[in-house]
């Protein structure tokens, strides 16, 4: 009797065990942020094509074919949703056989679900891609579709190519560019009677104004681990791109690091500005959002960020009176250069079951008055040649600099690792100004992870 | 008269899901742990213990083990005491009690990530509710950077995940308080028993299972700590609240060192089955029927 008793009693603790570890399991987190995007395309019926305005109907001659649903899963939703469904719209009535299912994620966790997808065999058809290394492991390991021959890639800047090829080869579309700088609030420098600075000490001699008016003079929110990174990459190309254009070329073949390069001086300065106080107090517990909030609601002046920030302050104030200037982190009489870079892309698997309706699809988001309409959401920058969509005062404040020089946000060139091993670095070093730990270490440990990594 | 057919049949659901969901990945997951697989390349190489000898050198697993064991060791014991003494205060009939009972267990069926971005703003230094209510009230010294100051961030997390569970705690230890029959009570006052001395040698001793219990979850979910501290600091700032299973997400699928990360998540399975058996073991030991 007590061998079954016991036997009851070990069924019953596994049945409790498991119902709380799948309880514990919690909810789904399924990141479809799709209810209310393109999945309407879906329910389009032929007669929105009949009806569609005026525009010369688009010819069936393509629309034959038997219906096919691809399915695409990217990060755009946040920069781009209106802009996507317009564009979707337009494809369905393009071609009204194929029908776009999109799925959306999150960026840190679209960079986890796309790996256990394709792992997993469960590829979409449609994915999102980072421009640079990032798409360097599933290159090789035959996930993404080679787009060389497509009809865009020959009107895409040169740089913006280049972003997306490995190895000559294109493995994706780029759709706009961003640029980092210092977003101002121009009521409250017209208050103060401040003018742009052209180089770091004028920068500080206005960020010291600023302070002395009681104002915050920058917002920042390093809580969040990726915009510890905004305020070195705005700096980098003027500090070392600028004169050394093949720094990181050096990298990977051994003869640069980063201890021995002007990132001492850069994360030295990043440090001071913290001393001085320019930037809001307990600026490491503080988030994205709320710097954000800081900045828009005019208890900062400034804050250094890329033009994506401008939607998200407009979104709190309104009438926000927005200017934006390069990070001016050059001596007097140098030139300032900006950075800037490809943001969204799009690519393809490889093993798709629809390839050439995959190539219809990203072929239609290159085209001229698409590509516009996304710049326009996005208040980002072109990278077709023939793109010059109208763009808002404060981006326009911002073309003659980039005129002058740039370089791209510098994960884009570095093997995996390093960027969120800066990361940790940076809030590790701004805890105390480099005190416990020093700037050496995280540099150090920075060479160590690009040194492990820069073969894979 | 028992039939071990029946029986097995009714465990059979419970034993097919453990095996598929349980016991499969974690043999996966050993597999894994051996290559240097990438994460996402068809391709993997096996590497044999290559993961766990670089993992006992990697000073970042040791600083993630030393978090875990602080988080759990200040978790288990002030979460306990904390629900053992509103447990015995509820431990009585009335409205209110019952309604403060269902208002703490509240936050135990909230989301993790719904309390974690929740608190993340009550945090805030310059904006969030706890800096300014101690502003108002003239305290505005005590105001600090709770999650980005490396001396706060840790207690801060520890505070949160307390919040969370204690209702759970608290329930637990009312089930074992009122199964103590009251004649013992009765006996121990007639003896002249005070609070402390009652509780001491009647209630404490009781409500031992429920006391297994509770610290038994206590020490394992804390040990597996992630999601309120992915969404609160995602281990920082710096490693100061990296806990060993935000490191070993990091390394897995930040890195592309999911060998790596797997091998990691190894040790920490071993590492918390040790606590957990130790700690049975003592404890079950106090147990004694009423």
């Amino acid at each position: 009797m007590a061998g079954t008793k016991r036997f009851a009693g070990l069924g019953m603790g596994m049945v409790l065990a498991l119902s709380v570890i799948l309880g514990g399991c919690g909810s789904n987190g399924s990141n479809e942020g799709s209810g209310d995007s393109p999945s309407a395309s879906k329910s389009a019926s032929p007669s929105a094509v009949s009806t569609s305005s005026g525009k010369a109907s688009p010819s069936a001659s393509q629309a034959d074919d038997k219906p096919v649903t691809l399915k695409m899963l990217h990060f755009m939703e946040a920069e781009a949703g209106p802009s996507l469904k317009e564009i979707n719209k337009r494809f369905h009535e393009k071609y009204p056989n194929i029908t776009i299912e999109y799925e959306n994620a999150p960026v840190d966790q679209y960079q986890s679900l796309i790996k256990t997808r394709f792992a997993s065999g469960d590829a979409p058809d449609l994915v999102g891609v980072f421009p640079g290394t990032w798409k360097e492991p599933f290159v090789k390991a035959g996930y993404l579709m080679d787009l060389s021959d497509r009809p865009w890639v020959a009107r895409l800047q040169d740089g913006a190519k280049d972003m997306e090829s490995m190895d000559g080869k294109v493995y994706a579309l780029p759709l706009d560019q961003n640029a980092i700088g210092v977003i101002y609030n121009k009521k409250i420098f017209a208050d103060l009677g401040l003018s742009i600075p052209k180089n770091w000490d004028e920068f500080l001699a206005l960020s010291e104004k600023i302070k002395a008016a009681k104002i915050t003079p920058l917002a920042l929110g390093n809580k969040d681990l990726w915009v510890t990174q905004i305020i070195p990459y705005a700096m980098a190309p003027s500090a070392i791109y600028r004169d050394n254009p093949n720094f990181d070329q050096d990298m990977y073949a051994g003869k640069a690091t980063f201890a021995d390069s002007p990132w001492k001086q850069m994360m030295a300065d990043y440090i001071d500005l913290d001393k001085k106080g320019y930037f809001n107090k307990g600026n490491l517990g503080t988030s994205y959002d709320q710097m954000v909030q800081l900045f828009a609601t005019g208890k900062a002046a400034m804050m250094v960020m890329g033009n994506w920030g401008l939607p998200a302050i407009l979104a709190v104030n309104p009438e926000a009176d927005l200017g934006m200037f390069p990070l001016p982190y050059a001596k007097a009489g140098e030139k300032v250069y900006v950075s800037s870079a490809i943001a969204l892309g799009i690519g393809a698997s490889a093993n798709t079951k629809h390839p050439e309706e995959v190539k219809k699809y990203i072929d239609f988001w290159a085209e001229a008055e698409n590509n516009e309409v996304l710049l326009k959401q996005a208040q980002a920058f072109p990278v077709f040649k023939d793109v010059n969509p109208e763009l808002s005062a404060t981006l326009k404040e911002l073309v003659p600099y980039l005129n002058v020089g740039t370089y791209n946000f510098l994960d884009q060139k570095w093997p995996q690792g390093v960027q969120d091993t800066m990361f940790t670095g940076i809030q590790s070093v701004l805890v105390d100004g480099g005190k416990t730990y020093s700037v050496d270490k995280m540099l150090g440990e920075m060479d160590k992870v690009f040194a492990a990594k820069k073969g894979q | 008269m028992k039939r071990p057919g029946t029986q097995l049949l009714f465990m059979l659901p419970a034993i097919v899901l453990f095996t598929l969901f349980l016991m499969i990945p974690m043999v996966g997951s050993f597999y894994f742990s051996l290559t240097n697989w990438d994460g996402l390349s068809p391709h993997v190489d096996y590497v044999g213990f290559q993961n766990y000898k670089t993992l006992l050198h990697d000073s970042e697993v040791w600083i993630a083990l030393k978090n875990t064991f602080i988080f759990a060791a200040l978790v288990t014991v002030l979460q306990n005491v904390l629900s053992l003494l509103l447990a015995l205060l509820l431990d009585k009939a009335g409205w209110l009690v019952r309604f403060l009972r269902v208002v703490y267990l509240i936050p135990a069926m909230l989301s993790a990530l719904a309390i974690g971005y929740v608190w993340t703003y009550f945090y805030n230094p310059v904006l969030g509710v706890i800096n300014v209510m101690l502003d108002n009230i003239g305290l505005g010294a005590w105001a600090q950077d709770w999650l980005g100051d490396p001396k706060f961030s840790m207690y801060s997390v520890v505070f949160t995940n307390i919040w969370q569970w204690t209702g759970l705690s608290i329930i637990i230890y009312l089930a074992g308080l009122q199964a103590i029959p009251h004649d013992l009570y009765e006996a121990g006052d007639i003896d002249g028993a005070r609070r402390l001395q009652r509780f001491r040698h009647i209630t404490f001793p009781l409500i031992a299972p429920a006391f297994t219990v509770n610290i038994l979850i206590s020490i394992i979910g804390s040990l597996k700590v992630f999601d309120l501290i992915y969404v609160m600091t995602k281990g920082g700032p710096g490693t100061a609240t990296e806990s060993l299973a935000v490191l070993l997400y990091k390394k897995a699928f930040n890195f592309n060192e999911m060998g790596y990360g797997t091998a990691i998540a190894i040790v920490m399975f071993f590492v918390i089955l040790a606590i957990s058996v130790i700690q049975l073991r003592i404890l079950r030991g106090r147990e004694i029927e009423a």
